[in-house]
């Protein structure tokens, strides 16, 4: 991605493409106040004197910068010089229109191995060969009741195993009847096949002298049901592996009281506070400028007036992807109306398109609850609340306490 | 927190159209994805704005790709069916029907989304006004990454509907030269709906007579030919008193689909009832001569032919039927004659270049009754009528292992032939052979 600030409003439109998260070195990114991801680092930093390795489940709004953030986090000098860092998105090996337990622990497994023994993309090392012949077992076992056949995959040790690991990990992403297979095979002997991620993680750490981390994204995108079975019936099985794991959970999953096992682990990426709570009229300075900075990298000062910049980021509600697109938006009302410069009117233009948006959603109950949102700030009926917060007509907050207000693109829509 | 708020701008159709334009070629030239919806309520206004944004596009080069949605096609999961489409990243998909398809459909957009961003794709959903907010609940993920939502609310007044009509009814229509089972079902959807939103109203009878005989003509070309049948009768009720001027074109499209279904006496009154109200048009004396000629009436045929030619000396068609008469008569070299000349005047068509081959190989010309077969192959690599023929010949030049080859490739494309192979004397020889014995079965 060329990563040059904008100096004219076609170049801005390209630069506030909503769709991409950044990369961990992007010109782009934007520090946050109170740095919320800083207790996730400091905490896996000090992980390693826990006798337990610790799992944390972090979830954010949509388009709130989770993937960017992990991007961040998985590049973090410190964590890699504490950590043989093993980052991936589920969504690369899995299908998470139909996913299970048994998918994420085989995918961790697999990643650890394929990661750690990858020589271009991953860290080049070599495996045991007692750990190798140890996981052939499994492999024979798949492998013919997959009746997998192929000559990569039939060559002894590391390279068969690689071609094993990666053949599998793409008939269960594609293949409706290998998935099912293959978690049938797995599922009766889980704790077995545990033990031997456990077994990968455990060579890892003594050759290396630092464990793994694995860092799964995209576990927020699985239909609240499938997440809610992930996260609640089988939360003690993806506490088993013996390292650490970052588990990023869609942000409803802690509205619902069964989540109790996976609460401590709990880590936000909240939206940016813009107004103080219970005050909507004054403003909190530090997440306005981090909204200008967030647009003012990407964008020359001379292209947008400042009140049109503040508006803009006052309308997002503090949320990243909500104010590229406004920007976007906006950038498509100037060029029509044959302006150089983002102007008021065109940010407002732009929130009034994506208010039509949120009309066309919310039901009259919604725009009941989304009132008391409004004027109590709290969560006093999580699961009412839950749906409104999965498409962001309502968003949460956190400072020194947790709050949710309504977005302020739907303000309007509860007059 | 003050709020700014400015006064509503009513945009006209061509500025919301505008709208949709600008975004999607800046994001060509950006080489970036574009998720656009784009919602209505009425089926009229869909197909006006759909249409100038279709000629707003093409003006700037761009392709367009219409795509219905549909649980029975591969479709259904559009982001793998979009990645794997041959003009991936290139053209701009517009696509209907989504909700129609139900959750399975929304889910593959949910959890696929990065497909359209990975490939750049450029698309355009229009979605019904009502179908919208469902569309963001139960793909919030998906909804997420769209870029803009416009709308095309307007509800049209029955005058506007017949002004609109006299732009749309032949919309999307391109006479019998689609081949594209999408293209078809698209045109028939279309009709359809707007049929369904015209008022039973008389002076919108003309309107409905037209639509009527499009939406009969894409029904034959999808095998329907019954319901084309029905759709065409309407139509010449309508047309009657309404339109009489289309009456010429509703008997003759009624003889087409007539001798399709195997009626040819019928098919041959329909004609000469569009020959009676216009005996100018050289297109239905030639579809009368190639029913004659089926009928085996060849010197009827001939003068059909005769008349289509006097009337339109180039005419392709007629000089192909005509020249598959005298095939039939064993006049080859006449036969021949009204090939090549067909072929002066229309070089594009398979089924010439396989008729032509089949009177050089009757004049046991036969290399050059394979180069016109291959042409005709080349020319539509779906038929597979010249790959029987080139079989045919592989036997005159004593070549098996190249006939069982070309009927190989003939019966993949058109399995129903496989009778017809398994009886005709010239394959005599192969029929004890494992590998024909295995194309029959």
């Amino acid at each position: 991605m060329n990563e040059q600030r904008a100096t004219n409003l076609d170049d801005v439109w390209i630069n506030f493409d909503p769709y991409t998260p950044l990369t961990a070195n992007s010109n782009f990114y934007v520090e946050r106040p109170g740095k919320p991801l800083l207790d996730l680092r400091r905490a896996l930093l000090r992980s390693r004197r826990l006798s337990r390795p610790p799992k944390y489940y972090l979830s954010g709004h949509r388009g709130a910068g989770k993937s960017t953030e992990m991007n961040r986090l998985a590049m973090d000098e410190d964590i890699r010089d504490q950590f043989i860092v093993i980052h991936y998105s589920i969504r690369d090996f899995a299908d998470v229109n139909d996913l299970d337990q048994v998918d994420v622990l085989f995918t961790i497994g697999a990643q650890l191995f394929l990661q750690y023994t990858d020589k271009e993309h991953g860290y080049g090392k070599k495996l045991p060969k007692e750990l190798l012949d140890e996981l052939e077992g499994m492999r024979g076992q798949i492998t013919s009741r997959l009746r997998m056949t192929n000559k990569e995959i039939s060559a002894q040790g590391e390279a068969g195993l690689r071609a094993y690991f990666l053949n599998v990990l793409l008939k269960s992403k594609q293949e409706e009847v290998s998935r099912r297979e293959i978690r049938q095979e797995l599922q009766p002997s889980i704790t077995d096949w545990l033990r031997q991620v456990n077994l990968i993680a455990a060579a890892i750490t003594k050759q290396e002298g630092k464990p793994p981390l694995v860092m799964i994204d995209d576990l927020d995108k699985p239909p609240f049901t499938t997440a809610k079975t992930i996260f609640h019936e089988y939360a003690t099985l993806l506490e088993q592996p013996a390292f650490p794991i970052v588990y990023t959970v869609p942000i409803a999953v802690f509205f619902t009281r069964e989540f109790v096992t996976i609460s401590q682990g709990r880590q936000f990426l909240p939206s940016i506070k813009l107004f103080e709570r219970h005050n909507p009229n004054q403003r909190w300075e530090a997440g306005f400028h981090t909204m200008r900075q967030f647009a003012l990298k990407r964008m020359d000062v001379n292209l947008i007036e400042m009140e049109a910049l503040d508006e803009a980021a006052k309308l997002s509600g503090g949320v990243m992807r909500d104010m590229a697109r406004l920007i976007q938006l906006a950038v498509d009302h100037a060029l029509n109306n044959g302006r150089s410069k983002i102007v008021v009117e065109d940010v407002v233009r732009s929130a009034s398109e994506l208010r039509s948006d949120f009309r066309r959603m919310l039901s009259g109950e919604d725009i009941e609850v989304l009132r008391h949102v409004r004027s109590s700030q709290e969560l006093t009926n999580p699961e009412q609340l839950a749906p409104l917060l999965y498409i962001s007509a309502a968003i949460e907050y956190v400072n020194d306490e947790s709050w949710v207000d309504v977005h302020p693109i739907v303000l309007p829509l509860l007059e | 927190m003050s709020e700014v708020t400015l006064p509503e701008v009513e945009q006209t159709i061509s500025e919301r159209v505008d709208q949709l334009a600008n975004y999607l070629l800046r994001a060509g030239k950006a080489h970036k994805a574009a998720i656009l919806f784009a919602t209505y309520l009425s089926e009229f206004t869909r197909t006006r704005a759909d249409k100038k944004l279709e000629e707003q596009l093409i003006d700037h080069g761009e392709q367009i790709v219409h795509i219905r949605i549909s649980t029975k096609t591969d479709s259904v999961d559009l982001p793998y069916y979009l990645r794997c489409h041959p003009q991936k990243g290139k053209a701009i998909f517009f696509i209907y029907d989504l909700m129609q398809a139900g959750e399975t459909a929304v889910k593959y957009l949910n959890y696929r989304r990065e497909y359209f961003i990975e490939d750049q794709q450029r698309i355009l959903f229009w979605v019904h006004e009502t179908e919208i907010g469902k569309l963001a609940r139960t793909a919030p993920d998906f909804w997420a990454f769209r870029g803009r939502t416009i709308t095309f609310l307007d509800t049209p007044t029955t005058e506007n509907k017949n002004e609109l009509l006299s732009d749309l009814r032949f919309f999307n229509y391109h006479g019998n030269i689609i081949h594209d089972k999408n293209d078809l079902e698209n045109g028939i959807r279309l009709r359809q709906e707007l049929l369904a939103e015209l008022p039973p109203d008389e002076m919108n009878n003309a309107s409905r007579a037209e639509l009527l005989y499009t939406l009969a003509i894409y029904n034959d070309m999808v095998q329907k030919p019954e319901q084309g049948l029905m759709y065409l009768e309407q139509a010449i009720d309508l047309a009657k008193p309404a339109a009489p001027h289309l009456l010429p074109y509703l008997f003759n499209a009624k003889g087409n689909i007539l001798h399709r279904l195997g009626q040819n006496i019928a098919a041959l009154e329909a004609y000469d009832r569009s020959i009676d109200i216009a005996p100018e048009e050289a297109g239905t004396h030639s579809n009368r001569g190639i029913v004659l000629n089926d009928l085996g009436r060849y010197d009827d045929a001939l003068e059909a032919f005769a008349w289509a030619l006097e009337l339109n000396p180039k005419f392709a068609n007629a000089l192909n039927g005509k020249g598959n008469t005298y095939l039939h008569l064993g006049r080859y070299e006449e036969a021949l004659d009204a090939f090549n000349k067909a072929i002066e005047h229309d070089a594009t068509s398979a089924y010439i270049y396989n008729n032509q081959g089949n009177a050089l190989r009757d004049m046991d010309r036969q290399e050059e009754a394979l180069a016109a077969f291959n042409m005709a192959t080349k020319l539509d690599p779906d038929y597979a009528v010249p790959w029987l023929n080139k079989a045919l010949l592989a036997m005159q030049q004593q070549k098996p292992d190249e006939a069982i080859h070309d009927l190989t490739v003939g019966l993949q494309k058109a399995p129903q032939y496989r009778q017809w192979v398994a009886t005709r004397p010239a394959f005599v020889s192969l029929r004890g052979t494992s590998r024909f014995k295995a194309l029959l079965r």
